[in-house]
């Protein structure tokens, strides 16, 4: 599960994938333990992109029409800054999660967002900053690092608990759904138009898997060129 | 004098007129030639250097435009980069995603100061304008104005663009504000001003105009580098505000003057920009000005120099020219006497001596030719032209000074003979002794002595009486006394002198002359040595001088006043008559008879001899002829003179005698004098080789009397001598000429020739030369000469008698 992942100590996720994305890490694990939860239900999710190919750092969000149980405690994620890139790129959280940025860089950074959903700054720094910013209102962050232009990380702020992100393979698995109708939607940092516009409607069963395939359209990554770092020759 | 005064500068000018005509020519060909040149020069260097430009000009602008091009391209580089770096700005950015408009204006006003942009935007996403510059705080969001550049920019990360705000001309960036994905875009405008125009101008090099057309307001010039007229032109020059789009502008725009490019930097529906970069083709030819005015300058100098030096050269050459065109003037008017007047080492040099050369040849030839048509060749003396010259002016004088002029006529006696004998040379010689003389005798330098021709002198003594003419006239035989001489011989010289004076003889120079001849005439006759003329000697003259005319001889042939006599001779031998010698004799009509010493020497001086010898011939053969068919085998004699031998009628006018009579030239004797081969002996012996030739006996008549010598008569084919009478008539005598005639005989016998003696008149002759073995025998004691019926009638009679006689002796 998403949020299980999400619970797991920075430290030991670093240990086993060095230089893997975490999301990547959270789906894997979220495949690996969906097996034993056999009386709950699960959305097969898969996005491809207009050509067909498989959409990676899609967010998948699983709404359900009963509404969304309160009982969930959302934990605390990370979002490194490595090599001066976010990592991951795409960070989907649930709302009132508190996101630490770690700096695993030589270099100092300053990490800001404009967005609506969560205004913020974290003045140059280097390290882990003290306190862990919360996320509490539902809405897509985008991270920028003052420093670095080119950076850009995208913190999803999900109202639902329920809710993954594609690996390579543009699948993701939304598992331990309780049955019923849910709303499905997809968001993705290139998304073109609106997240709503993907919504579907969307039946679980209590127990078994139901596939969605969602197709979006792209628009072109906007993004900053890279700074040359010296002696190494490229971004 | 009035007249002279003006004619004198009319020859001035015509002197220097030819010469300046060649110089003026010289100077206008040189002149013509050279500005020709130069003009073809300027007109060429015009051409290259407004080609020149032109092309520089063109390049020029169209290296501008790329320049132009180029930075402008640059700039929107710069701006989009200064518009990202500042929409990178953390505070702007802060300050724009703070939603609060105020804030947001103030910092657009803030960051658009940072980097002179004239106005700053920012655009939402939704293109809605959030915020702008220098604009009312409504907080009304108005759509973005240029969609097409946010589209733009949302391609490519940035766009740009040139539009018209409210008609001004402004170049727009539109960059996104990145948070870090576009959030919003901010647009910067910068103004399109003159400042932007004077940098763009500067780094062209060309006049940069940002014109602005909008729709129903027409063309505006926003910012210009060009003066106000300038500008005005290319307003007016961009046209009326007419039309509903933004018309092109041509190439051609502002005229051939100037070239132009131009770049629409911005169009709109009803707006646009356009770029107008322009230079001055005057301009660019003005740089050449400096060029033009020195190569005029040098032209003028050129030809300056040109003129001048070829007026010097004109003149140089002209000068001597005009010289010696005066001096051939002076040539032609005869004066010899100035050479050329200056001297020089070049051609004109050169021609000026040659010209002296012909001056002095001309004036030697005229000298000549002069002396040659008033003075004897021969002496030197004046010759009869200048005498009856000198005589007229003698007698005009006198007659004004009422003074006698006397003239003396003189003819050497027998100068015949010595130019007959001893040639013509010495007969010169002898002409010239006489004549320096003359020379030597007369002391006065007004008395002029003249050879008037021949053996003819004459002296003019002008104021001189006839008493005074016989005085020298006596002094002119005195100096003839001694005598010449010329190759080693003594010569004899002696004269007869006329003499007639002014005015008792005559007033007119022939009058004069005529009557000097009649003195001289008479003097010559008489012996007298001279005589002043006496009116008596006019008859006298008549019956002898006037003998010797021409006219009168021939006429005596014509009218067969002739007449041939035959004298006999006898063959001592055979004691027969054998041959007669045929003698002409004159029967004058009105004189009688004329002895043959009075015209026959005449004759032959004046060549009518030959035309006595062609009648004596014909008569002679005539008459052998008709001897012969009477039976009388008499041989005719016929004397030929030396002017019938130098030609070749006489041989041919015996062959057709011969023929026509059927006469054969035995029948005949041909009688030559040895000086007849004297004068000319090769035409001569050709003559008589011819002759003997043809048959014809040969004998040589007056034997002894000439200076043929005997080489001579060795080479001549004759078969007889004639021994001189002179020789015979005395010679029982004198002892000498019968020595002389003994000599003859014998020489002739030994020569195998047979001798004749002339002029036997007694008997005792006859005897001697018998006795000497002559052959034969011619005289009047035998037989005067006889016409031929009485010679006939004599033959006849006594024949016999003589023959016998001569037997008998």
């Amino acid at each position: 599960m998403c949020t299980r992942s999400l619970k797991m100590p920075a430290r030991y996720r670093r240990s086993v994938s060095a230089g893997v994305g975490g999301g990547v890490l959270a789906a894997l694990l979220a495949l690996l333990l969906a097996a034993p939860d056999a009386t709950a239900g699960e959305i097969r999710a898969a996005v491809r992109d207009r050509d067909g190919k498989p959409v990676a750092d899609a967010v998948v969000v699983a709404v359900p029409a009963a509404g969304t149980a309160s009982a969930s405690h959302p934990g605390v994620a990370e979002e490194d800054q490595r090599n001066k890139e976010f990592v991951p790129h795409v960070l989907p959280v649930q709302a009132g999660t508190r996101v630490s940025f770690p700096n695993n860089d030589n270099i100092r950074h300053h990490v800001y967002s404009f967005s609506p959903a969560k205004t913020f700054e974290l003045p140059l720094y280097s390290g882990t900053p003290a306190s862990p910013v919360l996320f509490d209102k539902p809405g897509v962050i985008v991270l920028g690092c003052n420093i670095h232009d080119w950076m850009v990380g995208y913190i999803y702020v999900s109202e639902s608990p329920h809710f993954a992100k594609t690996g390579a393979d543009g699948k993701a698995t939304l598992g331990g759904l309780p049955g019923g109708d849910y709303t499905l939607r997809v968001w993705h940092p290139q998304l073109e138009g609106g997240e709503q516009a993907t919504a579907r409607q969307l039946a679980v069963p209590s127990s078994g898997a139901v596939d969605a395939a969602t197709t979006i359209g792209l628009v072109p990554d906007f993004r900053a060129r890279r700074a040359p770092t010296p002696g190494r020759g490229g971004y | 004098m009035k007249q002279a005064r003006s004619a004198l500068p009319r020859l001035f000018a015509g002197r220097v007129s030819m010469a300046r005509f060649v110089a003026h020519q010289v100077i206008v060909f040189v002149t013509l030639l050279l500005v020709a040149i130069q003009l073809v020069t300027l007109v060429a260097l015009n051409w290259a250097v407004s080609e020149n430009a032109r092309e520089s000009v063109r390049k020029e602008v169209e290296v501008g435009r790329r320049i132009f091009a180029r930075v402008m391209e640059d700039r929107t580089q710069q701006l989009t980069t200064a518009a990202s770096v500042l929409a990178s700005d953390f505070g702007l950015r802060q300050a724009l995603m703070s939603s609060d408009h105020a804030t947001i204006v103030s910092a657009l006003n803030n960051h658009a100061a940072r980097i002179r942009a004239a106005k700053m935007m920012l655009i939402g996403l939704d293109r809605k304008v959030l915020g702008e510059t220098a604009a009312g705080g409504n907080g009304e969001h108005t759509l973005f104005p240029y969609p097409r550049l946010i589209e733009d920019a949302e391609r490519k990360g940035a766009a740009s663009a040139i539009v018209l705000i409210e008609h001004a001309p402004f170049q727009l960036v539109v960059v996104p504000v990145l948070a870090p994905v576009p959030v919003a875009w901010v647009m910067v405008a910068f103004s399109v001003d003159t400042k932007l125009a004077k940098d763009l101008g500067l780094l062209t090099g060309l006049d940069v105009s940002f014109a602005t057309w909008v729709r129903d307001r027409g063309w505006n010039v926003a910012a210009t580098t060009l003066p106000t007229p300038a500008t005005r032109t290319l307003l007016g020059a961009l046209g009326p505000p007419a039309g509903t789009t933004a018309p092109p502008v041509a190439a051609n725009l502002l005229g051939a003057d100037f070239q132009l490019a131009s770049s629409v930097l911005g169009r709109e529906d009803d707006g646009a920009v356009v770029a107008i970069l322009q230079s001055s083709l005057r301009d660019a030819v003005a740089r050449f000005d400096a060029l033009r005015v020195i190569l005029l300058v040098l032209a003028a100098f050129s030809l300056c120099a040109t003129v001048a030096g070829s007026l010097l050269i004109a003149r140089s050459i002209s000068r001597p020219v005009s010289a010696l065109a005066e001096f051939a003037r002076r040539m032609e008017r005869g004066d010899y006497d100035h050479g050329p007047p200056e001297t020089r080492s070049d051609e004109l040099g050169e021609l000026a001596a040659s010209f002296n050369r012909m001056r002095l040849a001309i004036a030697a030839r005229e000298q000549q030719i002069k002396s040659m048509a008033l003075q004897d060749a021969l002496t030197g003396l004046p010759n009869r032209a200048l005498f009856n010259e000198r005589l007229q002016q003698a007698l005009g004088i006198a007659r004004r000074l009422a003074q006698p002029v006397s003239v003396l006529l003189i003819d050497l006696n027998r100068f015949k003979e010595v130019n007959d004998t001893l040639g013509h040379h010495v007969g010169d010689r002898l002409l010239c002794e006489v004549a320096d003389r003359l020379r030597m005798v007369l002391e006065r330098a007004s008395d002029t002595p003249a050879r008037l021709g021949g053996d003819e002198f004459a002296v003019l003594l002008p104021a001189a009486s006839a008493t005074m003419a016989e005085a020298a006239a006596r002094k002119i035989l005195l100096t003839f006394a001694a005598p010449v001489v010329v190759e080693g011989r003594q010569l004899d010289v002696s004269g007869s002198i006329g003499i007639a004076t002014f005015p008792e003889h005559g007033d007119d120079p022939n009058v004069l002359m005529s009557r000097a001849d009649a003195a001289m005439y008479v003097a010559k006759r008489k012996r007298l040595g001279y005589a002043r003329y006496d009116a008596s000697y006019d008859t006298e003259t008549e019956n002898h001088g006037r003998l010797s005319l021409t006219g009168e001889l021939r006429q005596a042939i014509a009218r067969n006043e002739l007449v041939l006599y035959y004298q006999p001779r006898l063959d001592l031998a055979s004691g027969e008559i054998t041959g007669v010698e045929a003698l002409v004799r004159w029967q004058h009509p009105e004189r009688g008879f004329v002895p043959p010493d009075q015209f026959i020497p005449f004759a032959e001086q004046t060549g009518c001899i030959r035309d006595i010898t062609q009648w004596v011939i014909g008569r002679a053969f005539e008459q052998g002829a008709r001897w012969r068919a009477a039976g009388l085998a008499l041989a005719v004699s016929i004397n030929l003179s030396a002017r019938d031998l130098l030609g070749p009628e006489l041989p041919r006018r015996f062959a057709e005698l011969l023929a026509s009579h059927g006469a054969s030239p035995h029948w005949f004797l041909l009688e030559i004098t040895e000086s007849a081969i004297v004068d000319d002996p090769v035409r001569a012996l050709e003559t008589v080789t011819r002759l003997h030739e043809m048959g014809f006996s040969l004998s040589i008549d007056d034997f002894g009397t000439g200076y043929s010598s005997l080489a001579q008569l060795k080479r001549l084919p004759v078969a007889e001598l004639k021994i001189d009478k002179s020789f015979v008539m005395d010679m029982a005598r004198d002892p000498d000429d019968m020595t002389i005639v003994r000599s003859v005989i014998d020489l002739a016998h030994n020569m195998g020739l047979s001798v004749v003696a002339e002029g036997v008149e007694t008997d005792e002759v006859r005897e001697l030369l018998y006795d000497m073995g002559c052959d034969y025998l011619q005289g009047y004691h035998i037989c005067k000469p006889l016409p031929a019926e009485q010679l006939e009638g004599w033959l006849a009679r006594g024949a016999a008698q003589h023959c016998n006689k001569g037997e008998i002796t």
